[in-house]
């Protein structure tokens, strides 16, 4: 999963957990509330059941206060009418009004109970009876009419009287019981119903609370996961960012570190806390890269991209750190570059084989100058060469000549004699200074090259050559040769050497032949070309003289030569890059060969354009 | 009609004046032969000053032209009379030891009219001094003083 992608789904898991809390407290919080308003309102009916439990107490209070009353009176009476005595009959009269405000209290009570009212109305209509008895009585019995006491039936009337009180009291009680037991019955239900609405919903709330808290805890787990996660991930990132194998950074606009990571540290010296926030990237520039930084950063700021640039930085203890820098730019909502974010490359090793390429360069510049001013040496000392040494040369082969035919007849044989030696020994050095020449000229002139008509060349350098023998003509086998790129001019002087000496070595057999030959392009991208002879040939042990400058296999009085056509051959055939070597047996002949490259490569450094130096 | 202009030798060495002039003389040619012996002679001859101030008569038929001399080499005085009005169509043959490849570039760049390496053999150096002559003097119709 991309960071991005990990990123929005945290945020849902987060979001959701956050619902859920919300939504599970929020639930239980509704049920709560209708305990707590369930609750509230059966205790308010609960309340009422109780007052009216209480309300029935009080009544049966009453009615109880009123038959003890009514017993005392009934005692009182008695008494009286026994006794005579007044006092029993003020108790009896006070006793009476108490009973009198009993039963009126009782009127308040009962006010909600019409069938109570109407027992009590009963109650009172029989009181005002028996108070009316009691009054009669107590006349009689002060008047001692007897009487009148027997018609009113004595003290057996006023307890039969008293009975019926107690009973129509008695009635009362058992409605009023029957009543408290209802409403104790009632009571009882409201409880039951109150417990049952507060167990129940106290178990929603818990069953609910129970639920949240393990869709929470569940969500937790998982949120712990994914911030492990997020922990774990952002670990590693900052792992990649400290440990990177480069330098990063970041600046704000005013060029001071924002951020930057450990690698860049380690290179620079520096801790964090004393870059970031502290130090501006200038600061650490030499004065040469805080320019280049001071022309860049702007530059940076407008384009948001700088690419490759190399600064110089200086480390802590003053030494200097070269780098290459990338940077992209941070921007904000506007798209205004708020920040950088730059790579730096540690170029330290390629700083120093740059060094070490341009110590290497000079060096090869100097030594390339020195090899120059050799060779113009070289060239002003051949020059010096082919115009100093010819011309006593020619004097002395000159005068040499004037005396011949001057004063040929004042010297006799012995004198002519000398003479010629002086004019040979003059010539031959006029052949040996030519070949030195054209063997310096050969190695310093620039190549030309051009197609070269191979056959066409070779027949042109055998009829020039004139080449008669002393005893008939030279039998010439001639191959087919492949055209070549070359130097026509270098490449004419290889094959007159090469043919001059076959010529030159084999003319004074009885049958003489020369072969020539090349080979079209072999499998080593090279043309092979030869020239064999049926002459004296050489001994193969010399074979490494034969090529070299001076070296003769021969003596001057055998075979005529300076020592230098092979050489010379050689140094032409190796500046085209070919190899030249030979073969033969005393007696027998001689076969050499040289090599040219089919492909020929660009001429060699040294070798100027085809405008040759002009010089004195 | 016999050819008057002279021939005009510029050449610094005495031996090579004395072989030079002698296998001119060999040729049998009635030109006569003004030798000079460097390039500022030859420039004060050419040019009808110092030395040469009073000389008349018509310019060379041919210069032979040495390169390598003290003061003034051949090289400046193919190019002064190059640069002349007047001389610059009188034929000049290089006569020199040098085969150089520079020189006779240079030589032919400047305006020659032939480049030969003096030989060093007798016989050769007679032989292509006599043809030198002959045919500059006799066989070669040099430009006309006037157009």
């Amino acid at each position: 999963m991309s960071p991005g992608g990990r990123l929005v789904w945290e945020y849902r898991v987060k979001l959701s957990l956050e619902r859920k809390i919300v939504a599970g407290f929020g639930a239980a919080l509704i049920v709560m509330a209708a305990v707590g308003v369930t609750a509230w309102w059966l205790t308010n009916r609960l309340d009422d059941t109780f007052g009216q439990v209480d309300h029935t107490h009080r009544v049966l209070n009453r009615l109880e206060q009123s038959v003890n009353e009514m017993l005392a009176l009934q005692g009182d009476i008695r008494a009286y009418l026994l006794t005579g005595d007044e006092a029993y009959l003020a108790r009896a009269s006070r006793g009476s009004l108490i009973i009198r405000e009993s039963i009126d209290s009782l009127q308040g009570l009962l006010a909600d109970n019409p069938e109570q009212l109407k027992g009590l109305a009963a109650l009172a209509a029989e009181l005002d009876r028996g108070s009316l008895f009691v009054r009669r009585i107590t006349q009689a019995r002060r008047d001692k009419d007897e009487a009148a006491l027997a018609s009113l039936g004595g003290s057996a009337a006023f307890d039969r009287l008293i009975l019926r009180l107690r009973t129509q009291i008695s009635a009362m009680e058992n409605e009023e019981r029957r009543l408290l037991e209802a409403r104790s019955l009632a009571v009882r239900e409201a409880l039951t119903v109150v417990m049952a609405a507060v167990v129940g919903t106290a178990s929603v709330a818990g069953v609910l609370l129970v639920a949240a808290i393990v869709v929470v805890r569940r969500d937790f787990a998982l949120q712990k996961r994914t911030d492990r996660a997020l922990k774990e991930t952002s670990a590693r990132y900052e792992d990649l960012y400290n440990q990177a194998p480069c330098g990063y950074h970041s600046l704000d606009r005013q060029g001071l570190f924002t951020e930057v990571n450990d690698t860049e540290l380690a290179w620079l010296g520096y801790r964090r806390e004393e870059v970031v926030g502290q130090l501006t990237f200038a600061r650490l520039c030499t004065p040469a890269s805080r320019q280049k930084f001071e022309s860049e950063f702007p530059r940076f700021l407008e384009t948001g991209d700088v690419r490759n640039v190399e600064f110089d930085l200086i480390r802590k203890d003053g030494t200097v750190l070269p780098v290459l820098l990338n940077a992209t730019a941070i921007r904000d909502a506007e798209g205004r570059v708020i920040a950088s974010r730059s790579t730096l490359y540690d170029v330290t090793a390629r700083r120093e084989a740059d060094r070490a390429i341009q110590t290497l360069n000079q060096n090869l510049q100097r030594q390339n100058a020195q090899l120059e001013a050799v060779n113009r040496e070289l060239e002003a000392f051949s020059y010096s060469v082919s115009h100093d040494l010819r011309a006593p040369l020619r004097h002395v082969d000159g005068f040499a000549g004037l005396l011949t035919r001057q004063y040929a007849s004042q010297l006799d044989a012995k004198g002519h004699r000398y003479l010629e030696t002086i004019s040979a020994g003059a010539k031959q050095m006029g052949r040996l200074i030519d070949d030195l020449l054209s063997f310096s000229q050969m190695g310093r002139a620039p190549l030309r090259l051009s197609q070269v008509d191979h056959d066409a060349l070779v027949a042109e350098v055998i009829r020039s050559g004139n080449y008669a023998t002393e005893n008939g003509s030279i039998e010439w086998q001639i191959g087919s040769l492949p055209p070549v790129e070359a130097d026509p001019a270098m490449l004419r002087q290889v094959w007159t050497n090469l043919i001059g000496n076959a010529v030159k070595y084999s003319r004074k057999g009885e049958r003489p032949r020369i072969e020539i030959g090349g080979t079209e392009a072999l499998a080593s991208g090279e043309h092979v070309f030869f020239v064999r002879d049926n002459g004296v040939g050489f001994d193969m042990k010399y074979v490494d003289k034969l090529f070299g400058v001076f070296q003769r296999l021969h003596g001057p009085t055998e075979f005529e030569g300076t020592g230098i056509g092979l050489a010379n051959v050689r140094r032409i055939v190796s500046r085209h890059a070919g190899r030249t070597w030979a073969e033969g047996r005393p007696g027998v002949g001689a076969t050499f060969y040289f090599s040219l490259p089919s492909a020929i490569t660009p001429p060699a450094p040294g070798d100027s354009p085809t405008t040759p130096p002009a010089t004195a | 009609m016999p050819n008057l202009r002279p021939l005009l030798l510029v050449e610094d060495n005495p031996n090579d004046v004395e072989l030079t002039v002698n296998a001119l003389q060999e040729a049998r040619l009635v030109n006569t032969i003004d030798v000079v012996n460097d390039g500022e002679q030859a420039l004060d001859y050419l040019f009808r000053r110092g030395a040469y101030a009073h000389q008349t008569g018509p310019l060379p038929a041919v210069i032979l032209l040495d390169l390598k001399m003290p003061k003034v080499d051949g090289h400046e005085v193919l190019r002064a009379i190059r640069a002349d009005p007047v001389l610059r169509l009188t034929p000049v043959v290089m006569l020199t030891s040098s085969r150089e490849e520079s020189d006779l570039y240079r030589s032919y760049e400047s305006g020659a009219n032939a480049y030969v390496v003096k030989p060093v053999g007798f016989e050769d150096f007679v032989a292509a001094i006599n043809q030198l002559g002959f045919f500059w003097a006799l066989l070669n119709e040099p430009p006309p003083a006037r157009p």
